[in-house]
């Protein structure tokens, strides 16, 4: 006979990651999504680029309540975390650190590569497309924007495998 | 998209436990119960007993007061000889 305790649901702490990660993931689409768009020598402190961050306040705030609502439901209740729950988070940060470091290695590493270390091996085309793009405020500020997008990313992902698996 | 098999389980801890028999002579008490007396979430009891998360020597001093019993009633770790 099936025991009824140990059937796997979804705990709050596991919808509440998700609801993060879903929230995250929204947000930084969206940014994405409109900075793209910009031109890539749009400064930091032009109208354009300011509008795109003040109208993420308002969207953030709407998002976050909506999302909250659908995952927590109308239980809203909130546990304080165990030492399960830190240790999962620990492991999670270490993977999500290890992926930001990665991702700013690769960066950097391609702009290193294509200014100077080996440029004969870059195509002359690429080159000069990349670091137009690569070095310019905004670019560099989306860059980063990805890469700890990618890290939270991990994090929470490594957080709901770990949560899945037991530890 | 078919996941390998034992993709999520992960490798018992070698610490055993007798938590669900303590628990089924405890007044079959639920596992949410004794979260609640050892200040932490049902999961990690649930982990506990189907071994893969070992648990603090704090945490499993606690578990072993709640049902009255020794550390090592509740908690045993196999000596070499049966490796």
């Amino acid at each position: 006979m099936p025991n009824k305790e140990n059937k796997i649901s979804l705990s709050n702490r596991e919808r509440s990651i998700f609801g993060h990660m879903v929230f995250e993931t929204g947000i930084t689409v969206y940014y994405l999504w409109h900075a793209i768009k910009l031109p890539a020598d749009t400064l930091l402190n032009s109208s354009e680029w300011v509008g795109l961050v003040i109208s993420l306040i308002p969207i953030g705030i709407i998002g976050g309540i909506i999302i909250g609502a659908i995952v927590m439901g109308t239980k809203s209740r909130t546990t304080t975390a165990d030492e399960r729950d830190r240790g999962i988070e620990s492991k999670a940060d270490g993977i999500a650190y290890r992926m930001m470091i990665a991702a700013i290695a690769l960066y950097l590493g391609l702009i290193g590569f294509t200014y100077g270390i080996q440029p004969d091996l870059v195509p002359d085309t690429f080159a000069e497309q990349w670091l137009t793009f690569a070095i310019t405020p905004l670019s560099v500020l989306n860059a980063l924007v990805i890469i700890m997008f990618v890290a939270e990313t991990s994090k929470y992902i490594s957080q709901l495998w770990f949560y899945r698996r037991g530890y | 998209m078919v996941l390998p098999a034992g993709l999520l389980s992960m490798a018992k801890t070698r610490i055993t436990n007798q938590i669900r028999t303590l628990r089924f002579f405890a007044d079959e008490m639920s596992q949410a119960v004794l979260a609640e007396k050892v200040c932490v979430t049902r999961q990690t009891i649930m982990a506990i007993e189907a071994a893969k998360y070992s648990p603090t020597l704090e945490l499993a001093f606690k578990i072993a007061a709640v049902f009255g019993k020794e550390l090592g009633e509740v908690f045993t770790y196999p000596d070499k000889a049966e490796k």
